[in-house]
């Protein structure tokens, strides 16, 4: 998906975020049971998460704890980097 | 509630929040010891563990609360967590102090629903639990500060060594409810401040009204607990504030959550002095880059699972012969010290050598929980899981679905209950329907008897790998591969609908948590031995005296063949012959309909093990081979123990497996189905196994 087309800054799928990036979530576009739990868990609009690795699942870092997410769901969030 | 502490009329009682991994278990049966009970909630099978414990002499009441990450449940587990603490929970009466334990090492996600459990106004304390991981991993936290920011009693422990026990116990005697409030949007406010007028003229307590009415007006399920708990009026005027937001440009949607994240981030930025050194890749990542690793990871996953199934074949042999040689000595002695008659035949041969039969398999069926509890402590499970998810995800099934279907290798009646982890409907209902042919524990008493008498000692691959391990193993792939294939099925007819996805917390790896290991086998151990006592006790007294019944006109004891069980099997041996099964082969599949174990039991009461008390007891392996049929050509080849054991690896035949699926989709409809298929899997599994063998030349 071609997240440049709607957002106005440089955000990208979090599976094609690099590995130790910093990055701040863009949008949630899981089906609305999915992003109810990532919510929770700290993926947010405007969250700041750290992907550790990339592969299946992606690993994130949100406020110290580490969390999976499968692939074919992190493909759905997008993510720009935060410096 | 603040008097009925005072009062001390009754028991305090306290209820344990916490999220999944904050190690609230363990700070559970730390607190209680063994005066613990595990029951049901009403109406729903969630597990509701209660228990006392001894604080300053005072005795307390300690009701553990499912493990959940907030308070807008996703889960039927997180439901009973949520109902308990809002009141909505039938037969349970809120609590008297709410004991909230948190990861302090994590502190900053806990916070979440923390502040949520703190904002409703119940005497809470919070427990900061494994403050020496957070120690060592260098963080330095201030917990008068937090408690201070949110106005209940802050207790560094440490629940596996018990420091800081004393002061948290003191402090859950002067607890006190917190006026802390997480600042939201004015907008939100104010309309959470309406809709909480408006509950509290339903009867909600006030201190929970704000929160209630919040969770309504933020959650997608809001509308629907409203209309449930509050009627449709309710429901109306929660629509009502929703739209008035929209109005206002506000996103009613989640509006809680960044609100709250925004708040509890600078609460942890002050409370936690020195935070653990910034996130980079750490000891725990590189494992879990092997672990789950695309190739490596099914390796390592069906590595372990080779090595489980292995020690239980071989670790538990000593511990039953001890019980063998245990029941045959008891045996003997009834049957020479109480007079001749028929209450001596009952005791020896229905009771002693029925339920004797089942008891010898509790060393099989601990070890298989001691690995189960094993992997849930070591926190490999939640790497297993996303393993399996890919696997589990081409069946169209939820990777947290890997939970029960692996809980069902012991038993699928928690197996079908962990089902309740899955949020989604169809998924969660295509999970219960394939648990029960994942190889249970209780398959495990007729494979060991069976593998043990017809499959050869020997080793094949230089050694390496026991033939009597392997046919054990292939067995449990075998229900693993039906459980899979039959999930596919489901998934794109009936229950077709999109694949839900995996999203897990990885714990840190840890040493398992002895205490918790042990207390989950002495549980499973008592469940198991009520379950020998009960059912499987009035089973072996039926049946025997199905099997000794009608008595001759001296009183005698009737030849089997002339028994009622013996005529009820001759009625279906047609039907079973070309399975390869006599009519007391169709005996024991037809008694197995209540509980498998049977099989064992009444093969034991069929093949008169229990009779034989000259020179002990005989092995029941080796009566299966001496057996033959009226011709005198064997009963027992290879080709009928492998058609039995397909057979039972395919059969739903446990009563108790149909009541907890007829409880958990709410009706007859899916557990007459989830019947019909597996008689009928295993009816044609069974029948091309044996005439399959048979052509081989195994008959």
């Amino acid at each position: 998906m071609d997240w440049t087309a709607v957002e106005p800054e440089v955000s990208v799928a979090l599976t094609d975020s690099p590995e130790g990036s910093l990055v701040r979530i863009a949008r949630v576009q899981t089906s609305a049971e999915d992003s109810g739990r990532l919510r929770e868990l700290g993926v947010y609009e405007g969250a700041e998460v750290t992907v550790l690795t990339q592969g299946d699942p992606v690993v994130l870092s949100i406020a110290g704890t580490r969390f999976a997410i499968c692939r074919r769901c992190a493909c759905l969030v997008a993510a720009a980097l935060a410096c | 509630m603040a008097q009925a502490i005072d009062a001390g009329e009754r028991v305090l009682r306290i209820a344990v929040a916490g999220s999944p991994n904050a190690g609230k278990t363990t700070l559970f049966n730390r607190l209680t010891g063994l005066r613990h009970k595990v029951g049901n909630y009403p109406g729903v099978t969630v597990e509701r563990k209660e228990g006392a414990a001894v604080i300053d002499g005072e005795m307390v009441d300690l009701l553990d609360l499912p493990g959940s990450y907030s308070l807008s449940a996703q889960s039927p587990d997180e439901e009973v967590a949520r109902d308990v603490l809002f009141g909505w929970q039938p037969g349970c009466e809120p609590p008297d102090v709410v004991l909230i334990v948190i990861d302090a090492a994590h502190l900053e996600r806990n916070l979440f629903l923390t502040s949520q459990i703190v904002e409703l106004g119940y005497p809470t304390v919070l427990a900061l639990n494994m403050v020496d991981v957070a120690r060592a991993a260098g963080m330095v936290i201030d917990a008068d500060e937090l408690s201070r920011r949110l106005g209940v009693a802050a207790i560094p422990v440490v629940a596996t060594t018990g420091e800081g026990l004393a002061e948290l116990g003191e402090a859950l005697l002067r607890a006190r409810p917190s006026a802390m409030r997480v600042p939201l949007k004015p907008a939100v406010e104010a309309e959470a401040q309406r809709l909480g007028a408006l509950l509290e003229r339903e009867g909600v307590a006030p201190a929970l009204a704000s929160p209630v009415a919040l969770r309504l007006l933020s959650s997608a399920e809001g509308l629907a607990d409203a209309t449930r708990q509050y009627g449709p009026a309710l429901a109306a005027e929660v629509t009502e504030s929703r739209r008035a937001l929209e109005a206002r440009g506000v996103v009613w949607l989640g509006c809680e959550a960044s609100s709250r994240y925004s708040w509890l981030r600078e609460v942890a930025a002050a409370t936690v002095v020195q935070a653990a050194r910034p996130e980079g890749l750490n000891r725990h990542d590189r494992i879990d880059r092997v672990l789950t690793h695309r190739f490596w990871g099914p390796v390592v996953f069906f590595a372990i699972m080779a090595v489980v199934f292995q020690s239980i074949y071989t670790w538990a042999g000593p511990a039953m012969d001890a019980i063998d040689s245990g029941m045959g000595a008891v045996g003997a002695w009834t049957k020479t010290h109480l007079p001749a008659g028929p209450l001596n035949d009952l005791l020896s041969d229905g009771v002693i050598a029925g339920v004797g039969g089942v008891i010898i398999f509790l060393p099989q069926i601990l070890i298989l929980f001691f690995f189960l509890a094993m992997l849930e402590e070591t926190g490999y499970m939640a790497r297993a899981a996303f393993v399996m998810d890919r696997v589990m995800s081409r069946v169209g099934l939820h990777g947290r679905a890997f939970v029960p279907l692996l809980s069902g290798f012991a038993c699928s009646v928690p197996g079908i209950m962990a089902a309740r982890t899955i949020s989604n409907g169809r998924d969660r209902l295509a999970t219960i329907l394939v648990t029960p042919l994942m190889t249970c524990s209780a398959r495990l008493p007729v494979y060991a008897l069976l593998i043990g008498a017809f499959v050869p000692k020997g080793r094949i691959l230089g050694g390496l790998v026991s033939q009597q391990g392997l046919a054990l193993f292939g067995l449990y792939f075998l229900g693993t591969v039906m459980a899979l294939s039959v999930a596919a099925v489901l998934k794109r007819t009936v229950l077709r609908g999109p694949t839900p996805s995996l999203v897990l917390e990885l714990p840190p790896y840890r040493q398992p948590n002895w205490r918790n290991v042990g207390r989950e086998l002495w549980d499973r151990a008592g469940l198991f031995v009520k379950f020998a006592g009960t059912i499987i006790l009035s089973m072996s007294i039926v049946l025997w005296f199905l099997a000794s019944f009608p008595r001759h006109g001296d009183g005698t004891a009737s030849d089997i063949q002339q028994s009622y069980l013996g005529r009820a099997g001759r009625v279906v041996e047609p039907v079973l012959r070309p399975l390869g099964y006599d009519w007391r082969v169709g005996v024991a599949c037809l008694s197995a309909a209540a509980a498998r174990e049977v099989v064992v039991s009444t093969l034991g009461v069929l093949f008169e093990v229990g009779k034989d008390d000259a020179d002990g007891q005989a092995k029941l392996g080796d009566r299966l081979k001496q057996a033959t049929w009226p011709d005198g050509r064997p009963l027992f080849t290879v080709a009928t123990a492998w058609s039995l054991m397909i057979f039972v690896a395919l059969a739903c035949q446990c009563m108790t497996t149909v009541g907890i699926v007829i409880q958990e989709t709410g009706g007859w409809r899916w557990a007459m189905w989830l019947v019909a298929y597996t008689t009928a899997l295993a009816y044609f599994g069974a029948l091309i196994t044996y005439q399959g063998l048979r052509l081989a030349g195994l008959g």
